[in-house]
């Protein structure tokens, strides 16, 4: 078993609008480390060469290398890091099929919204995402990502590479304010999913939720949608109050 | 398609009653229909059994290609083609017969992150059997079969997904299970006393086209341990909706008949 005082590094996306981090993935992860009490150095990839190789987010401790959130997730609860300690099997079945209708229902809507909706890519995540690259990767790391977004929208919603985006726009922007009214419903009006301490799965509807809630996107229905359900949005600010507030907000 | 129009189709749905020659389209049983698909079919097939409507299932080997939009399986009610099924639920709600109206917002809810999951993990386990033949003649089954394939392997790759090793295939899938058999608990269907849930009858036909994934014995019997209990879920299913004469082949009965004795005999022999 690793070494349990072996320092942890996570590379990850930078931070603004108010958030440790703008990217989805990488704020699930932070957020997971505040819950469950794992320090961490994080080292934000932004301006390095690595906004072009890294997949982010990645977590380092000692020799190992963990990618992507669930399996960042589960490393962390194996090194005894576990917030999610005090849920029932039933719970923690729940956990498990509301990440699958996250990662099926909003991500596709997500993804579209800043990557490929054009207004917004142009006016808000391309300079954003370039001006934390460096020349010449910051002509490079938007339209790469785009692309990659573009392309998981279709082969998940569209049948055939012959689609168009345009074609599948309407139902995953349906599908995606229906995943948004199934939480809202789900949380009622508890602080977190699960009592009144954060678990996993707050860190994924946190890490979804939080960059749609607070980036100013100028066209965005999703996200008109997204502040109509206080609840939500009231989730959202919670967490940056209690965990990642302005005097420490990495750890 | 758009949210008019799908009022629309909500409303001519209303106005006719459910007639007695309403038929279901799914590809060819044996060789050519993929693990999802299968599922979905069999739940469409128990979803409108379980409402008290008729409906003939009728095998094509270009069921994709008559679908309206590509997938399977789908109806025809009518004049109407319905596919897929979310809307054949909506569709069926329009002409008055619905299982989920019970249900509150959060066991909605819950219904519906729960059908994600099952949906994920059969997508995780048609990686691990990739068999999808064709009834065409050379060189057509070839390409089609292999495009198939193809298909399914880009979305794993944009998902993340392509990489993943065998094992964790079946880690994930026994995961799944256990979650399910987790979330079943004692109860005697998903979210209440009757079988009100649409996601009863998607489950209920789960087992059957994973159980021929046939994965190596360790890993079956982790399987087989987290099936447990839909064993006994299963069986309660059945003895309620118990033929009294013998099927016919094509009907729903005879699948399901089929399947579960299929279960039943390999479960046997491998404990």
């Amino acid at each position: 078993m690793t070494n349990m005082a072996a320092a942890m590094e996570l590379k990850c996306w930078g931070g603004d609008w108010g958030l440790p981090s703008v990217h989805t993935d990488s704020l699930i992860v932070l957020a997971y480390t505040k819950f469950s009490g794992a320090k961490v150095t994080v080292s934000p990839i932004d301006w390095t060469w690595k906004t072009l190789t890294a997949t982010v987010p990645e977590l380092l401790c000692g020799d190992s290398t963990v990618q992507e959130p669930t399996q960042i997730l589960n490393f962390l609860r194996k090194q005894r890091f576990n917030a999610d300690y005090e849920l029932t099997a039933r719970q923690g079945a729940d956990t498990m099929a509301y990440i699958a209708l996250l990662e099926e229902k909003l991500r596709p809507a997500l993804l579209h919204t800043f990557w490929v909706d054009a207004e917004n890519y142009a006016s808000l995540t391309r300079p954003w995402f370039a001006s934390r690259s460096p020349f010449p990767l910051n002509l490079l790391v938007p339209c790469c990502h785009a692309k990659n977004a573009l392309s998981r929208i279709l082969l998940m919603k569209g049948e055939a590479p012959l689609h168009r985006i345009s074609e599948v726009e309407v139902k995953i922007y349906s599908d995606a304010k229906e995943c948004l009214n199934l939480l809202s419903y789900r949380l009622g009006t508890e602080n977190f999913f699960f009592g009144n301490m954060p678990t996993s799965l707050d860190a994924f509807v946190f890490g979804f939720l939080a960059p749609l809630c607070k980036a100013s996107l100028p066209s965005s229905p999703l996200q008109s949608h997204l502040r109509q359900l206080e609840n939500l949005t009231h989730f959202c600010d919670t967490v940056l109050a209690a965990y990642f507030s302005s005097d420490h907000p990495y750890g | 398609m758009s949210l008019a129009t799908e009022a629309f189709m909500s409303q001519i749905a209303a106005a006719e009653p459910w007639p007695e020659n309403a038929t279901l389209y799914q590809p060819l049983r044996e060789d050519q229909i993929l693990l999802s698909d299968c599922a979905s079919s069999l739940a469409v097939q128990a979803f409108l059994r379980m409402c008290g409507l008729p409906v003939q299932v009728v095998c094509r080997a270009n069921a994709e290609y008559m679908s309206p939009s590509g997938k399977i399986p789908f109806i025809h009610v009518g004049n109407q083609v319905v596919s897929e099924l979310g809307p054949i639920v909506q569709f069926t709600k329009a002409k008055g017969h619905s299982l989920s109206a019970g249900l509150d917002d959060v066991q909605r809810a819950e219904m519906k992150a729960y059908m994600e999951l099952v949906n994920n993990m059969l997508l995780t386990a048609e990686i691990s059997r990739p068999r999808y033949s064709s009834p065409y003649s050379w060189p057509l089954n070839n390409i089609l079969a292999f495009q198939k394939q193809w298909e399914v392997r880009r979305k794993m790759n944009a998902i993340g997904w392509g990489g993943k090793t065998l094992e964790k295939v079946y880690e994930d899938v026994s995961q799944c299970f256990q979650a399910l058999s987790q979330r079943l608990g004692t109860q005697t269907y998903f979210f209440a006393k009757q079988y009100v849930c649409s996601i009863d009858q998607f489950n209920f036909y789960l087992y059957k086209p994973l159980y021929e994934l046939l994965p190596p014995s360790g890993w079956r019997l982790v399987i087989i341990q987290a099936l447990q209990q839909w064993y006994t879920y299963v069986q309660r299913v059945i003895f309620h909706w118990k033929p009294l004469t013998p099927p016919q082949p094509g009907t729903p009965h005879y699948l399901r008949s089929t399947g579960l004795s299929h279960l039943f005999s390999t479960h046997v022999r491998t404990i």
